[in-house]
């Protein structure tokens, strides 16, 4: 493999979810979104990563795993629910096998869906005890997969202004990356890669070496970048930054011919939970009997009219080989013509969305385990590499301030900052600026006091999730992001006014403490300003 | 109902009133506010009673009302006085004023000119509509999610489960507090174009500026001075704002920085502020002038270097992009109904007729024998339930299906067998659309 390659390929995932945890309900509907994450990706990948080391493929891989999703991955209670909603699923799911008895092309797809959820099951409880984070681990140790850092909570740092707390977003998340995976993390995935000038020195502070940006943000840094995107660069705090590449991106997201949309392809909209008969399901729904999805799909993404066809498992399949296939091809190709004239061994980053593959695009775990299994087998252009590896390898890097971006939508903080949900800055802003003060005003609290401010602290930083605003803006389950948002301030400013009336109400805070747990070990004191700020 | 009875209710109650009348409103307005917003609804549907053009109450459209000049102060701004009176003088000037103002002149100030908190009562409305209702057409739910980019609606399906939200009864339920009573202005870059600022201005601070301005004060306009702090000497421009506003989004230019103040504008030109921002700076949308003389390479290597990059996509498409939007504020100011773009016109959904009808057919079968039986359903043998009966449920094709059901005795002497078949056919019929 000496020197054969033409290039390297640095393939990203980001897997987040927001902190979604009622203890104080027997069950919740937002808490659904992690077990489809984890029924439909987490698990998959697992599976994936553990066949792809018996095969004996070496692959690389960077993947982050948010704090917040750290902590629910570990968390007794959403286990203990997550298997509850499991057996729940491979309950309906073996009723449906009955049911479909007479219609093949269905009756394949029930069996398939039993067999899926049992074998997440298997995976879950009997494989990994319900502890996934040292399953995931288990690869980094193995040097096949680089897990990286976020902020604590995806709080969007480029429309925070307290410095000190967003110092705090990134000091937490190392801290939090340290203790579940036994070492210090080398790079962060900013959230929704969301960049300004001087988050860099932050994250230099917390002893990070590398983070990422989107195209523009290295484009349109100064000076000119020399080897455009396809070399990481150092900001002027000796932070390297890697641009995200766009031919590869567009290859999975272009509208027109993006692989996730062929029409072999599982069809997300489709399922059991409004297809069937409301009395057959209603024993898998929530107590309040609304339909939902059920995860459950039967149909093929067909064409754009809304006829849909049955779903063929090994045609999507073949599909997912041939789409990765295609990519593999796509990137030696853009290697080779890059190579004769960039002057260095190019970089290509490509992040993706984690929960894209396998929530989004049912088939996206087989594209990533072909395409990793192809990668080892079937080429010499590329070489599959994690930004760490780069960068020991190739130390000497040009020296670039980037420019503002996020891979948001129109590249900037449109998204997060829009009629929908701009009523939030004025609080998150406050409440950002109370907890400065708190801390500063409180250098060595102690007993209630201190629990207190270290609540106010896990307050702080579940409200600045940015999932809140995002989902304020694309329209669905907006109820809960207003509800989250509202109730994360309103207890922030009721813990800030009885810390300042010296009246903190024990019982209460207890409650609290319970409900928002995350950060258990957190230290308001990460709050205190520092010189400069 | 007249605005003095209005002031007489207590704001539980008005609240109450202006939802049920669908207005946009939530607890952390001032009452003052909310009267305001049934009154200004009040006249709106006496003109439409009238036959008179389309008003809209407050909250759910507002023109441009408050423009941002060229720079050294806007010409063309409507001097309205500043707090409650304002409203009123608005709200009636709005019909006849506002679209008069040249269109080209008058940039528009920003996106959402809308008062903060909004949303909630929004979502609150939105919530009405929900239901254990059957299945609700597939299309209109993906159209939720529709006009978004792929990589939009695949980040959205992480939160989204198909159904409607379920309705948590809270737990606890707190309120965010309508301001922290504090003078302030804050500013946030939110792209190349655009800074958005919100503020706030205590009833104190008010008072103050009153007894400053005396006589003067109903002439006086509370504005935002947009301070340009890389030009020297530093220049700036004025919006003049609506008392409702909270908020504003400015548009501005690429890299550079930028200060708001907040203050009242009297009637010879004196600028009180109230507060101050903290200074912004916009990202360039291009690529930097400066060259590293150590990285230094030919022109047009560096161009095809830039190209492979994505460089020109960046450009281009923030190009086409700032072209649409331009466009599209030009058209929403003419049309003269708009409450926020950005997200407003991405959500909008089309009323496109969502009429369908589908079937699906199952078929129950359900009987009994004993307990301790063993019972095949077309050879496939089927669990019994505790006293002996059973339960199935298929769904059924078009098409002739044969069920043989046979029992047999636990001791295997008796075995009995019910043949039953069924035959199912449908047809789809030429739609009718009259």
């Amino acid at each position: 493999m000496m020197d054969k390659e033409k290039g390297y390929l640095s393939l990203v995932l980001h897997a987040h979810l927001p902190y979604v945890r009622h203890p104080e309900y027997d069950e919740f509907l937002e808490e659904d979104w992690f077990f489809e994450a984890l029924t439909e990706t987490y698990i998959p990948l697992i599976e994936a990563f553990d066949r792809l080391i018996e095969d004996g493929v070496d692959f690389r891989l960077t993947l982050s795993l948010t704090p917040t999703l750290l902590s629910m991955l570990s968390d007794p209670l959403l286990q203990y629910r997550y298997l509850r909603h499991l057996n729940k699923l491979i309950d309906l799911a073996g009723r449906e096998i009955e049911r479909t008895r007479w219609m093949p092309e269905f009756h394949e797809l029930a069996l398939m869906y039993h067999w899926k959820l049992s074998r997440a099951r298997h995976i879950f409880l009997e494989r990994y005890n319900s502890r996934l984070v040292p399953a995931f681990k288990q690869y980094q140790d193995l040097g096949k997969l680089e897990i990286i850092t976020c902020g604590a909570t995806h709080g969007f740092l480029p429309l925070m202004l307290n410095r000190t707390a967003t110092r705090a977003q990134i000091r937490i998340a190392a801290d939090h990356y340290e203790k579940h995976l036994g070492r210090a993390p080398r790079g962060i995935w900013l959230p929704e890669c969301g960049y300004v000038p001087g988050i860099d020195e932050l994250i230099k502070e917390a002893g990070i070496r590398y983070f990422f940006t989107d195209t523009h943000g290295i484009l349109f840094g100064s000076p000119r970048p020399r080897y455009g995107v396809f070399a990481p660069v150092y900001c002027p705090s000796a932070v390297a930054a890697f641009g995200r590449d766009m031919e590869s991106s567009k290859q999975v997201w272009s509208a027109r011919d993006g692989y996730p949309g062929d029409c072999a392809y599982r069809e997300f909209y489709r399922d059991v939970g409004f297809d069937l008969d409301y009395d057959y399901i209603r024993p898998y729904l929530h107590a309040d009997g609304n339909r939902i999805n059920l995860g459950i799909k039967y149909y093929r993404i067909t064409g754009l009219s809304d006829r849909k066809e049955p779903y063929r498992p090994a045609i999507a399949r073949e599909k997912a080989a041939e789409h990765a296939g295609n990519f593999m091809f796509n990137r030696e190709k853009q290697l080779e013509y890059l190579n004769d004239f960039l002057g260095i061994k190019p970089i290509i980053v490509s992040p993706y969305d984690a929960e894209l593959f396998g929530h989004w695009w049912y088939e996206g775990p087989d594209w990533i385990e072909f395409l990793l299994r192809k990668l080892h087998f079937d080429q010499e252009t590329i070489r599959s590499i994690t930004p760490s590896e780069y960068l020991e390898l190739h130390p000497k890097l040009q020296i670039i301030a980037p420019s503002m971006s996020s891979w948001g939508y129109k590249g900037y903080s449109e998204v997060w900052l829009e009629g929908s949900n701009d009523w939030i800055y004025p609080h998150l802003h406050m409440i950002a600026d109370r907890m400065v003060e708190l801390a500063g005003r409180f250098p060595d609290a102690d007993d209630a006091l201190r629990r207190a401010l270290n609540q106010a602290a896990r307050e702080l930083l579940l409200a600045q999730s940015s999932d809140w605003a995002f989902i304020m803006k694309t329209g669905t389950m907006v109820e809960y992001a207003h509800k989250r948002t509202k109730d994360h301030i309103a207890r922030f400013n009721r813990l800030y006014d009885d810390i300042l009336a010296e009246r903190i109400n024990e019982q209460w805070l207890k409650e609290v403490e319970n409900r928002d747990n995350i950060f258990p070990d957190i230290d308001y004191r990460v709050y205190r300003p520092m010189q400069g700020d | 109902m007249k605005k003095a009875e209005l002031n007489r209710m207590k704001k539980d109650e008005l609240l109450k009133l202006a939802k049920s009348k669908k207005l946009k409103v939530t607890v952390d307005m001032l009452k003052t506010e909310i009267v305001d917003r049934l009154v200004q609804l009040e006249q709106a549907k006496t003109r439409l009673q009238k036959g008179g053009g389309k008003a809209r109450p407050a909250g759910t459209s507002r023109k441009a009302g408050g423009t941002a000049g060229a720079k050294g102060g806007g010409s063309s701004r409507a001097k309205a006085p500043p707090k409650r009176k304002a409203a009123e003088a608005a709200a009636a000037k709005k019909k006849g004023a506002a679209p008069a103002a040249p269109k080209r002149a008058a940039r528009p100030a920003g996106p959402a000119k809308r008062a903060a908190g909004e949303p909630h009562g929004e979502a609150a409305a939105g919530r009405a509509a929900r239901g254990k209702a059957p299945a609700e057409p597939r299309a209109s739910r993906e159209k939720k999610l529709n006009g978004a980019t792929i990589r939009q609606k695949a980040v959205a399906s992480k939160y989204y489960l198909g159904a409607e939200e379920a309705a948590m009864p809270p737990v606890e339920s707190m309120e965010v507090p309508g301001g922290y009573g504090i003078d302030r202005i804050v500013a946030m870059v939110r792209d190349p174009h655009w800074v958005f600022t919100y503020w706030e201005v205590t009833a104190g601070r008010y008072r103050e500026l009153e007894s400053h301005f005396g006589d003067t004060w109903p002439r006086c306009s509370m504005i935002l001075r947009v301070i340009d702090v890389d030009s020297d000497p530093q220049s700036h421009f004025d919006i003049t704002l609506t008392t409702e506003a909270r908020n504003w989004y400015i548009s501005v230019q690429p890299d550079r920085s930028y200060q708001i103040a907040i203050g009242a504008l009297g009637p010879d030109g004196t600028f009180v502020q109230v507060a101050v921002s903290n200074v912004v700076k916009t990202p360039r949308k291009s690529m930097s002038d400066v060259v590293d003389d150590r990285w230094m390479i030919p022109d047009e290597v560096f161009e095809k270097i830039f190209a492979a990059s994505g460089g020109y996509d960046v450009q281009a498409s923030s190009e086409e992009l700032r072209a649409l939007l331009e466009k599209r504020l030009l058209e929403e100011i003419s049309s003269g109904a708009v409450s926020s773009f950005g997200s407003g016109a991405m959500r909008e959904e089309e009323r496109e007729r969502g009429f369908r009808l589908w079937i699906a057919t199952e078929l129950i079968l359900y009987g009994a024998t004993e307990p301790d039986a063993r019972l095949t359903i077309q050879g496939k043998e089927i669990p019994l339930r505790g006293d002996g009966t059973f339960s199935l449920r298929f769904a059924l094709p078009d098409g002739k299906i044969d069920i043989p059901v046979t029992a047999v005795s636990a001791d295997q002497v008796e075995e009995r067998t019910i043949e039953t078949a069924v035959r199912k056919k449908s047809e789809e019929k030429e739609p009718v659309v009259r």
